[in-house]
């Protein structure tokens, strides 16, 4: 049997979660188990903790996908070894050269636990002698008690553990223990970071693109592919759907007055995405809006358009400034492909000076005016679904 | 390749071009620079093709220095400018091409007046160059042939403006001439205009690319410093197989211009006569003075469908255009200001397209786009329309 590598995983709010404390741990192992199926992953829980082991070829699968594993804060290596001090002394030694050379390390602890009572040094024992070790090993590092630079942790109890590194992993709740939700990706920096939050708070996002050639390119879908590969690093995959959208945005554009086409196109996406939301069995929408961010974003508007869906919208980042907005695109990384110049709308479905505050009651009559419904079924049963694996392949 | 119509932005390549620099490139392998006999040997055809080219062009072997093409002569002699003790002021016009009016917020950082002037339909205007001239001026850029429009500018008129005016005030002006879309289409030699420094690019005359030249009448103060290579302008190993590849094409177009210029004007002929019936195309270019502009260009507005949907239409179906203007990014508002320093509306610049023909293009492919354009113009004004 190929050799395993161990990987301790540190979850975040799952252990707040008292007697759904399985579900969400369900929800984890069954993501991980799908996302690394290829390296026979095994979830085991231990004292307490959580354990992957994944074959030795899957270490980089493992590393990349725990990464971006909502539920988890961070994880680390272990490693099992036989239960005699020199076992721990080479494996902290080993930890530690790992973490000297990957980041600035200058000072140190070794924290041991022995729950096989039969081992002959106690905890604080096995402390000093591995720390010792370990400083004679590396004389550079010093040892200091309080907020090291690196905890070696020593467990002793089948067999021997020792982990060492923490590496970052994003919290948040495991993929699709909150459902799934609809997410209206535009090619643009907000409605991808929208995403992303909240599938971190556990929804599986399916994505709905609306595609209006010729009046936008094929470029401009090619973009919002790629945003959407760049979600499904975090979930595994994803279905984007794309709904060809030219003959609604026409019939808006020829028949409603110019400073309203910017409303009634977003309220005919909405009225879709809830269309759709209800086919794939999603159970909201997600949208990039902030408040007041464009005309279609203010109070008065996203009231009209709110009227679309049935199905509760949610705006994750309604609050948040632009620059706050960015900084998020640029942490999952879907920044520079939005800023990319492929526009998601033609100048000519856009008014030169929209409605910001529109009557509720006035709009939705112009609105329902249009006859707009059949239109939408149409274009609902021309959407064509692509399903896109995560973007960087292991 | 299907129908290609945009040979302003780059000629297709030509075999036999491709297959001299490929055999210089193995014949001199030597760096001119060298001096070894390889190296000797390169250094002595880069001087004869220097000789041959400089003959096409119309100047002396020692006024031409190799260059990597139009982009970086024209930024030679601007930043050549700089080096010159005094400032004053520049005249660039609104309609020029990046690589010229981009220089202006730099010009102007480093202390000088930049006066941009207008030019109606692409043309620029005489009286409005000369009413452009200050005392302080010091140089005035323009080119021979407008890359988007296609206007042929009266180079004699406004350098004789410009010589009239230095006589007045005893002071020189530079005239700089970017003549990239002129060389080997129409006739152009640089010895039969009073200009100072001229722009050239190979791979308008499917020569290789990142190659040119530039035409210098007196040795202007070189910019960069590390290397004596084409007189310091230009620093850096000598690209003998494309100064090579840059000789073929020159000796491809140039003695033939004329009747490629004939051969040109009929395809214009051709496809403004089929244009002329669609009520939906509106032609960009002076109707009164046809003359004025290059053969090889043609510029045309479908507004108020957006140039770039038309394009996308035309390139599926295998015709290959390019943007006078485009919908909304920032590239595209920089075109459009070109088309609007021409007297257009924004509307008008928004739907622009522009049409160049090269030397494979045929009087069939000319009609076919006569066709589609017509065709998929209507069928976008359609769907635009309210009904």
């Amino acid at each position: 049997m190929a050799e395993r590598q161990l990987y301790l995983l540190k979850s975040g709010e799952i252990w707040l979660k008292g007697g759904n404390r399985p579900f969400f741990e369900r929800m984890l192992r069954r993501h991980l188990h799908k996302t690394l199926k290829p390296y026979r992953p095994k979830i085991l829980m231990q004292k307490g903790r959580f354990f992957l082991a994944v074959d030795s070829g899957g270490t980089a699968a493992a590393e990349q996908t725990l990464a971006k594993t909502f539920g988890l804060v961070g994880y680390s290596r272990a490693y099992a070894t036989e239960k005699t001090l020199d076992a721990l002394i080479e494996t902290a030694r080993e930890i530690c050269r790992e973490a000297v050379n990957s980041r600035r390390t200058a000072t140190f602890k070794v924290e041991s636990r022995r729950s096989d009572k039969s081992f002959p040094l106690n905890s604080y024992q096995i402390s000093s002698k591995v720390g010792a070790a370990v400083s004679e090993a590396f004389p550079d590092l010093s040892v200091q008690m309080k907020d090291p630079d690196l905890v070696i942790s020593v467990e002793i109890r089948d067999r021997a553990y020792l982990y060492g590194l923490t590496y970052p992993s994003p919290g948040g709740l495991p993929t699709g223990s909150a459902g799934k939700g609809l997410l209206m990706l535009s090619g643009g920096i907000d409605s991808p970071a929208a995403g992303y939050m909240m599938a971190k708070r556990g929804l599986v996002i399916e994505a709905v693109y609306f595609h209006a050639y010729p009046f936008t390119s094929q470029e401009a879908q090619e973009k919002v592919e790629t945003l959407a590969g760049k979600l499904a690093s975090y979930l595994g995959s994803i279905r984007l759907w794309v709904i060809p959208f030219t003959d609604a945005q026409l019939h808006i554009r020829n028949h409603a007055p110019e400073q309203e086409h910017t409303l009634h196109m977003r309220y005919a996406m909405v009225r879709l995405s809830e269309m759709l939301a209800r086919k794939i069995r999603a159970s909201c929408l997600i949208t990039g809006e902030a408040l007041s961010q464009v005309a279609s974003q203010t109070v008065e508007s996203l009231g009209f358009t709110d009227g679309a869906s049935a199905l509760p919208v949610f705006r994750p980042l309604i609050g948040l400034d632009k620059e706050d907005i960015i900084a998020l695109a640029r942490q999952i990384d879907t920044y520079d492909t939005s800023i990319l110049p492929y526009d998601d709308c033609c100048t000519v479905f856009s008014s030169k000076h929209p409605l910001v505050k529109p009557d509720r009651e006035l709009i939705q009559k112009s609105y329902d005016s249009l006859n707009l419904e059949g239109v939408l079924l149409d274009a609902l049963k021309q959407a064509q679904m692509i399903r896109l694996p995560r973007q960087e392949p292991f | 390749m299907k129908h290609y119509f945009d040979w302003a932005a780059t000629a297709l390549p030509d075999e036999s071009v491709l297959q001299v620099c490929s055999s210089t490139a193995l014949e001199f392998p030597g760096n001119p620079s060298s001096s070894h006999r390889p190296g000797m040997e390169a250094a002595k055809r880069l001087e004869q093709l220097r000789s041959l080219c400089s003959g096409y062009i119309g100047c002396e072997p020692p006024q031409l220095v190799f260059t990597s093409g139009g982009s970086e002569s024209n930024g030679i002699v601007i930043s050549s400018l700089v080096w010159r003790k005094g400032r004053g002021s520049v005249i660039l016009p609104g309609i020029e091409h990046p690589s010229l009016r981009e220089y202006r917020a730099w010009l102007q950082e480093l202390g000088f007046t930049v006066v941009t002037i207008d030019a109606p339909w692409g043309l620029i205007r005489t009286a409005d160059l000369a009413a452009a001239l200050r005392d302080d001026t010091v140089a005035v850029c323009f080119n021979a042939v407008h890359n988007v429009s296609g206007a042929v500018q009266p180079v004699h008129e406004l350098t004789a403006a410009v010589r009239k005016h230095e006589a007045r005030t005893g002071r020189t002006v530079h005239i700089h001439v970017d003549a990239v879309q002129a060389l080997g289409k129409i006739p152009f030699r640089v010895c039969d205009y009073d200009i100072d420094s001229a722009s050239f690019s190979a791979h308008k005359l499917s020569g290789p690319r990142g190659t040119g030249a530039l035409y210098v009448r007196r040795p202007i103060e070189p910019t960069s410093r590390g290397g004596e290579q084409e007189q310091g302008l230009r620093p850096g190993t000598e690209n003998l197989p494309g100064i090579a590849g840059f000789h073929e094409a020159l000796s491809r177009c140039v003695p033939d211009v004329a009747d490629r210029r004939s051969r040109a004007e009929g395809l214009k002929r051709l496809l403004l006569e089929k244009l002329s019936g669609s009520r939906e195309i509106e032609l960009l270019q002076d109707p009164d003075r046809m003359d004025d502009y290059s053969p090889y260009i043609v510029l045309i507005s479908a507004a108020p469908v957006p140039s770039e949907v038309l394009l996308r239409v035309l390139s599926d179906r295998g015709f290959f255009l390019s943007a006078g203007s485009a919908c909304s990014s920032q590239t595209a508002k920089k075109r459009e200001h070109v088309l609007t320093s021409m007297g257009f509306s924004s509307t008008i610049a928004s739907g622009a397209l522009r049409i160049s023909f090269g030397g494979t293009t045929t009087e069939a492919e000319v009609l076919a786009l006569a066709r589609e354009l017509a065709e998929q113009t209507a069928m976008l004004r359609s769907m635009l329309k309210p009904s």
